[in-house]
């Protein structure tokens, strides 16, 4: 441009041109503003990023699995509803199958979130160590311990899930394509078990041993529909892990997945802890609780131990380990514990006909908290090792598999449920996912 | 890639649009001397005169007297006298002078130096208003007939029963529809126009004072909410301008395809200082004849006998239902107060308006009864002033700004189990009990002191049991706080006769709090489980909102037959929004109220910012006085898209034609005649980060950790609605009679929809894709008439209705979305071809004669009487004939129940005025056709197994478990309860009903003082006003009031708050107020 063109112009017009064309330059460059509350994807490519995508996957499962609890818990025996939200009176009375069902779908959503994570977690960690930028090695332990009980549970709990990847569809694994999940958690933890230090040796060859068994267990409720023969497990592969894990477990060893105030709630409630413990929806089963009938609050526990017919100690502790948490919205959540090897080696050696072995694995157990012996008298071994398993294992997502296999029903079960009518049925892939997923196929057994 | 970094970016905004602003603040002076020193050359005079009623010969107050061609103007005052001083030297000066509501009038008088010229008008009431000047969606004042599009002005009346800006807009315009929350004290509307142009971004119109764009959002807290939009003071309010869709909003460009909501403030006139004042009183109760009292019924001899005991009530028997009026136990007659204000004045150089108000409003509802720290009032105090500068007869500087201190102090409330009203709605008279003050179970008395009231304490209210009771949830607090600040500075300057320079800078600065605080031990029943030891959460929400706006009027005639308007100009908006805020449990012991003493702290913070900017253009071109041709287009940009992105540009074009101003027009007792039409398009953005792929926070005890957060989609784009209208106006005999019609139509393309792509890809949250299409098209018809216009008795009525019928014509392919989430009660859905929120839920199977539509023996066949005969042989509970999904369904929860939005709305009414000092005003709304209203409470009290306690309910359930009772019996309430039976797995199953209503919204009658009697009180005007608001209500709503909406004025883009308008869930009705107020003026 040439002086000549503004010769014509009044300085008043000059003025308010250069106005003008200060703000039409200006503008484009005021569009980068700040919004400093998240991260772009790239910034997970940082090998200074490991442990907050460690961390990111291990809250994500905790809070998934205090979603699925919430699901679980009142499905089974452990509990049962006193609440106003009619959704769990569905899950109370057996009815699971339902695919709009917002608890079972709260669940299945976060944990979702919390798969895909896991898997993240993995793919990023194992790229910083295998280019040598992963300063601590156990954060990798820690990616594949996360996976491993993530898929477990969704193993543990559901009829069929579908794999994607963000936008990109993926197919479900089929009800007789569960056992996969089984087998990815155990190749993880092949590889962590060998790296694995400190307090995660003890869980990462617990976890084997649980996942172990729990592949065996989903094998004889598979195809569902009917209540197993023979429901004990015998796995050697279990035994001995659950034997090395044991051999360097003490003091009352567990391994939990943890909620805090910033990882728990879904998009239907508070989570396992609040929902139970502080909202009251649900209440101990009143087999092992004394529910106060104005808060339905337990006011004590009144499990009794089949062999001395007395409070069982076991249950005291591992009840109100849940219900009188120190945040009563977060209790703990067991994944990995001495307690659980013991019962693991048991059922073994029940499963193997070894009685002995039976009873010394279930004594070394209730010796934990000061219980008699077993001798024998009294209840079956495998109805002490239902109870044992009951009361030990209890608020951790492992009852319903449990009640299947030894062919136990809640009493608020409807006779015309598909928990009655189709022992092995858990949870079905949910609404959401229907309606957004094209790629899903196939029949659920469960209808 | 970060978002973080950068502080620097807002100073340079600031200092740029500073810069900017001073610039042409500079220009303007730097002219300014001249044109003064010229004028003044010349010499000049004075004009002054009266505007009067035509017939009447009322004075008009307030009416605008101008000199377009020297750039001067008056307001009349209450005498309706108006005066122009320093008007230049000149002969065949025309004035005209208008108000809305009255034809305009113009007079030809000369000015002489020193001389005092007179023009006296009157003006003929006229219910059509083509003459009146707008300024809105324009870029420029124009006259109404000039456009091809609608723009609705409303005038605050003077002595309706309006307390809030909200009311305002209530029942005034067809289309504009203000959503009543409920009946808390100070709970926010939500406001529509022209129903939902976006299934995801905000709905709500945008909202600009004086030129300023404003936070019109709502806030949240607890159940509660507010509207931001009643901060500002209603009666500093002169009008409002409402541009009703994208055809109008176009200059508006992004965020303006909801509607343009423009107020502008009351100014200062040349005059002596003028002082008004006016306080109000009103009373406020909730109307309880359709609030039905809690029903019980006693199942042992046992329980009826201390049920007798506890409520004094001799006749309550097993099997046999009873009932308290519980909740309305804890109602009382509230009250509001409101004293306002104002000074108005100024010189031909300086004019002002200085207000103040103070409104307080304590509700009907009473939680201090339950002896809990929670209240029901809302209060706000305002200042206010304009002032306006005249250096020179070409220039104008106004500055304007306002102070609002905001405090609501509420219950929790809503759908929600801490709220102490849900739980009251829950109560059940049969478990009522005083256990708590006869714990050795030893008093002969149970423990009652009297009916229904416990020695010591007890169950009182029959409280369900778990959650909580209504005492230690009127312990739980819910306040949300303000201080806002809006000011702006602006600049009008006339360059030369035909070039006018305008500029506009604001900021609207709100910083609110809200707290959340239950105190240390407020477990005193021992029910309530949510953190005993006390928690308090302290939530601040600062936002501030710069608009910078300069534009450039050009207006020039061509020939002797055309004329043109240019106006081009540019726009910015600079949002920033930042959320700091804490929260702690579990305090060491009483009377700890701060989160930093508690037991375990949290931390929460968060900021948001976003640009946009447009440059605009419009050329308006007149044949004559009677065609006018509007094209214009605006292009914009918006940091949402990155400052990669490329702007969007909206285009318009309109055109008004006007036979009624032909020359040699005459069509019998048609006075005034115009038809319109106008094309436009204007859009809606998505929130700021919605374009990236986003890593959150996934904090916890592992430590600070990141999880999947925002899918992303680089592609985004705005929605664009596009928007045809057309309509004609039609005077009859002198505009006495007037009918205004506009057919609209509206598609949203590019429409921005919530993509649920499989959860199991991780990235569980929905992602904004600009994927679909939705279809809308109404009408709006307005008849008003002065029907008697004598001297003595002047009678005007109106009536308008608005149609609107909306359609979600294409997702893309994605799947429909629920609203609400996972919350199974909730069913509206946004589903293609059908309205957006259209609820789809459980609807009884049709079943053969002979047989019900129950599968008790789970068969698939629907049992027979004589079945259920069998099965009903022995008592039964309904829950016998719930669980299990036993009743059955026609097409399980996809049954189509209806839509949420109203076919048609409207309003009617009118004003007598009987001598000159008495009027009455009335105003009645309805809604109406195809709207269907979603009860949940009803489903609750109906079929929840916490909160049964309906009459109906009771009854079926006495028969049903009475051993006495035979099969028939049973069967006749088995099929009673197919009527009631709701909720989980039937959701929708007899919880819709019609939602049509309407409502006897405004009554005044007002007594004006004659000019003798105010003298006495040495006032120049004087008059008192009894009023009424939401008097009465006709409905066939099955629930306590089909207003109740169960979000409230809640905030956010998030479409889970949008289309529950229709959901009453626990809300209190709204309250019916009567009050008295005067005026008076100085």
């Amino acid at each position: 441009m040439s002086n000549s063109t503004f010769a014509g112009m009044t300085p008043t017009a000059r003025r308010l041109g250069a106005a003008a064309l200060v703000l039409l330059v200006g503008c484009k460059s005021m569009l980068d503003v700040e919004n400093p509350n998240n991260v772009s994807a790239e910034a997970l490519d940082v090998p200074a990023a490991a442990p907050a995508i460690v961390a990111g996957a291990e809250n994500i499962a905790a809070n998934a699995l205090s979603s699925l609890y919430n699901a679980a818990t009142p499905a089974s025996d452990e509990a049962y509803w006193v609440g106003s939200r009619d959704d769990y009176r569905l899950l109370d009375t057996g009815g699971f199958e339902a695919v709009a069902n917002e608890y079972v779908q709260s669940g299945y959503i976060i944990m979702s979130k919390a798969r895909w994570m896991s898997n993240q977690a993995i793919d990023k960690v194992t790229a910083f160590n295998t280019a040598n930028q992963l300063l601590d090695k156990q954060l990798l332990v820690r990616a594949y311990l996360n996976a491993a009980i993530v898929y477990t549970a969704i193993g543990d709990n559901y009829n069929d899930v579908a794999f994607s990847d963000r936008t990109v569809a993926g197919p479900n694994l089929t009800e007789a394509g569960m056992v996969q999940v089984y087998d990815s958690a155990l190749k993880w933890l092949d590889l962590a078990v060998p790296l694995a230090t400190g307090n995660l040796k003890q869980a990462t060859i617990g976890m084997r041993a649980r996942v172990r068994h729990a592949r065996a267990v989903w094998g004889k409720l598979n195809p569902k529909g009917t209540t197993p023969g023979s429901p004990l497990v015998a796995d050697a592969g279990m035994l001995a892990d659950a034997q090395a894990a044991l051999a360097i477990m003490s003091g009352d060893y567990r391994y939990d997945a943890l909620t805090s105030d910033q990882n728990q709630g879904d998009g239907s409630g508070g989570g396992f802890g609040f929902e139970m413990n502080s909202r009251v929806e649900y209440t101990l089963d009143k087999s092992l609780g004394d529910i106060d009938p104005n808060s339905g609050k337990p006011k004590a526990v009144i499990a009794k131990d089949p062999v001395t017919g007395l409070v069982d100690a076991a249950a005291v502790k591992n009840i109100n380990r849940v219900i009188k948490a120190s945040n009563l919205n977060s209790p703990p959540m067991q994944q990995v514990s001495e307690r659980e090897m013991r019962l693991l080696i048991a059922e073994h050696n029940l499963a193997s006909g070894n009685n002995a072995g039976f009873d010394t694995a279930i004594n070394g157990l209730r010796a934990m908290d000061g219980k008699a012996a077993y001798t024998g008298a009294g209840p079956t071994r495998s109805a002490l090792l239902q109870w044992e398993r009951r009361i030990n294992l209890i608020f951790s997502g492992r009852r319903l598999a449990d009640m299947y296999r030894f062919g136990v029903k809640d009493a608020l079960w409807l006779a015309t449920s598909i928990a009655v009518r189709k022992p092995g049925c858990f949870f079905p892939i949910p609404q959401i996912e229907i309606d957004s997923n094209k790629l899903l196929s196939g029949a659920t057994a469960c209808k | 890639m970060s978002f973080a970094v950068s502080p620097r970016i807002h100073t340079r905004i600031l200092r740029l649009s500073y810069a900017v602003f001073s610039g042409v603040l500079a220009v303007a002076l730097a002219v300014t001397p001249r044109s003064g020193a010229a004028q003044q050359a010349a010499g000049v005079g004075t004009v002054e005169g009266t505007v009067k009623e035509t017939g009447t010969g009322r004075p008009i107050d307030n009416a605008i007297v101008t000199i377009s061609s020297v750039g001067a103007g008056s307001v009349t005052n209450q005498l309706g006298v108006f005066r122009l001083t320093n008007v230049p030297v000149r002969a065949g000066l025309e004035i005209k002078a208008r108000r809305v509501g009255y034809s305009q009038a113009s007079i030809t008088v000369t000015v002489t130096n020193g001389g005092t010229a007179r023009a006296d008008f009157t003006l003929s009431q006229s219910a059509i208003s083509l003459q009146a000047v707008v300024t809105t969606g324009t870029a420029g004042a124009t006259e109404v007939k000039r456009l091809g599009n609608t723009v609705a002005t409303i005038e605050p009346p003077k002595n309706a029963p309006i307390n809030s800006t909200s009311e305002l807009l209530q029942g005034r315009e067809p289309g504009v529809i203000g959503l009543s929350g409920s009946g808390l004290a100070g709970e926010g509307m939500r406001i529509r126009i022209r129903g939902n142009a976006s299934l995801t971004q905000n709905n709500e119109p945008i909202v600009f004072v004086d030129g300023v764009r404003v936070n019109s959002n709502g806030s949240g807290s607890a159940g509660s909410s507010i509207s931001r939009i009643d901060d500002i003071d209603p009666n500093t309010i002169e009008r409002m301008e409402i541009l009703k869709g994208a055809a109008a909003a176009t200059l508006y460009g992004t965020e303006a395809s909801s509607g343009v909501i423009a107020i502008f403030t009351k100014r200062g006139v040349a005059a002596a200082p003028k002082w008004d004042l006016s306080a109000n009183v009103d009373a406020s109760t909730y109307p309880t004849n359709r609030l039905e009292d809690s029903w019980g019924m006693p199942s042992t001899q046992a329980q009826a006998d201390s049920l007798k005991k506890f409520w004094g009530q001799s006749d309550i028997a097993p099997f046999k239902p009873f009932s308290e009026g519980i909740l309305r136990r804890y109602f009382e007659t509230g009250y509001s107060k409101n004293y306002n204000a104002s000074l108005t004045g100024g010189t031909q150089s300086l004019n002002y308006f200085v207000a103040a108000r103070y409104s307080y409003d304590d509700g009907p509802f009473a939680p201090e009864k339950l002896g809990g720290l929670a209240h029901d009032y809302s209060k706000r105090t305002s200042g206010t002033f304009n002032l306006s500068v005249l250096p020179a007869s070409k220039l104008r500087l106004g500055a304007h700004g306002q102070y609002i201190n905001q405090l609501a102090d509420r219950p929790e409330y809503g759908n929600n189990i801490y709220s102490p009203i849900t739980l009251l709605v829950f109560s059940k008279p049969d478990i009522a009990n005083c256990r708590n003050s006869d714990p050795t179970n030893t008093d002969p008395n149970l423990g009652v002191a009297s009916p229904g009231v416990c020695k010591f304490g007890g169950n009182e209210v029959g409280s369900p049991g778990a959650f909580g009771t209504p005492k230690e949830t009127s312990k739980r607090t819910s306040i949300i706080g303000a201080d806002r600040y809006l000011s702006s500075l602006d600049l009008q300057y006339a360059a030369t006769s035909q070039i006018n320079l305008q500029g506009t800078f604001g900021v609207d600065y709100t910083s609110e709090t809200t707290t959340n605080y239950s105190p240390f031990g407020y477990n005193v029943d021992g029910i309530i489980g949510d953190h005993v030891f006390g928690q308090k959460g302290i939530y601040q929400w600062n936002d501030r909102e710069i608009t910078l706006d300069m534009k450039a009027n050009w207006t020039r005639d061509f020939g002797k037959n055309f004329n043109s308007a240019f106006v081009a100009g540019l726009q910015g908006f600079v949002s920033k929004q930042t959320f700091p805020g804490s929260y702690g449990y579990d305090f060491p012991g009483p009377g700890v109220a701060i989160t930093s003493a508690a037991g375990t702290q949290l931390a929460n913070d968060g900021i948001t910012e976003t640009i946009n900017g447009g440059y605009f253009a419009q050329e308006q071109l007149g044949f004559k006085n009677f065609l006018f041709l509007t094209t214009g287009a605006r292009y914009d940009y918006s940091s949402a898209f990155g400052k990669s992105s490329n702007g969007v540009l909206y285009p318009k074009v309109s055109l008004s034609f006007v036979p009624s101003d032909v020359r040699g027009w005459s069509f019998g007792p048609v006075s005034s005649w115009r038809v319109r039409a106008a094309w436009g398009q204007s859009g809606r953005q998505p929130a700021a980060l919605a374009k990236f792929t986003t890593f959150a926070a996934a904090g916890g005890p592992s430590g600070a950790g990141l999880g999947p957060d925002n899918l992303g989609n680089p592609a985004l784009k705005p929605e664009v609605a596009t928007e045809i209208e057309g309509g004609t106006e039609i005077g009859f005999l002198h505009d006495r009679f007037g009918i205004e019609a506009t057919y609209w139509t509206r598609k949203v393309n590019d429409l921005l929809f919530a993509v649920q792509y499989p959860p199991s890809g991780g990235f569980t949250n929905a992602q904004l894709t600009n994927v679909g299409s939705m279809e809308a098209h109404g009408a709006e018809l307005s008849i008003k008439g002065f029907v008697v216009q004598k001297r003595d008795l002047q009678v005007d009525l109106f009536a308008n209705v608005a149609l609107l019928s909306q359609k979600i014509t294409s997702l893309g392919g994605a799947p429909q979305l629920k609203i609400a989430a996972n919350y199974a009660r909730i069913r509206n859905f946004l589903r293609v071809g059908y309205a957006p929120g259209y609820m789809f839920g459980a609807k009884l199977k049709t079943v053969a004669a002979g047989s019900l539509p129950y599968d008790i023996n789970k068969d698939g066949i629907p049992d027979t009487e004589a079945q259920m005969l069998a099965y009903l042989a022995v008592p039964r509970s309904y829950t016998n004939l719930t669980n299990g999904n036993v009743i059955m369904l026609e097409d399980g929860l996809n049954s189509p129940l209806g839509k949420p939005t109203p076919d048609y709305t409207g309003a009617f009414g009118g004003s007598i005025t009987v001598g000159r000092n008495l009027k009455m005003n009335v105003l009645f709304e309805y809604k109406g056709g195809a709207y269907t209203y979603w009860c949940l409470v009803c489903g609750f009290r109906n079929a929840s197994p916490r909160g049964t306690n309906t009459m109906e309910f009771a009854n079926v359930q006495a028969v049903l478990l009475n051993p006495a009772s035979t099969a028939q019996q049973r069967l006749s309430a088995a099929k009673d309860w197919l009527g009631l039976a709701s909720l989980t797995p039937y959701q929708g199953l007899n919880e819709t009903s019609d939602g049509s209503f309407v409502r006897f919204r405004e009554l005044s009658i007002t007594y004006t003082a004659s000019s003798a009697l105010a003298n006495m009180l040495r006032a120049r005007e004087a008059s008192i006003t009894l009023s009424g608001r939401n008097l009465f209500l006709w409905t066939k709503y099955k629930g306590v009031d089909p207003e109740v909406t169960n979000t409230g004025r809640q905030t956010g883009n998030d479409p889970n708050n949008f289309f529950q308008e229709n959901v009453d869930a626990f809300g209190l009705p709204i309250a019916r107020r009567i009050g008295l107020s005067v005026r008076l003026g100085y």
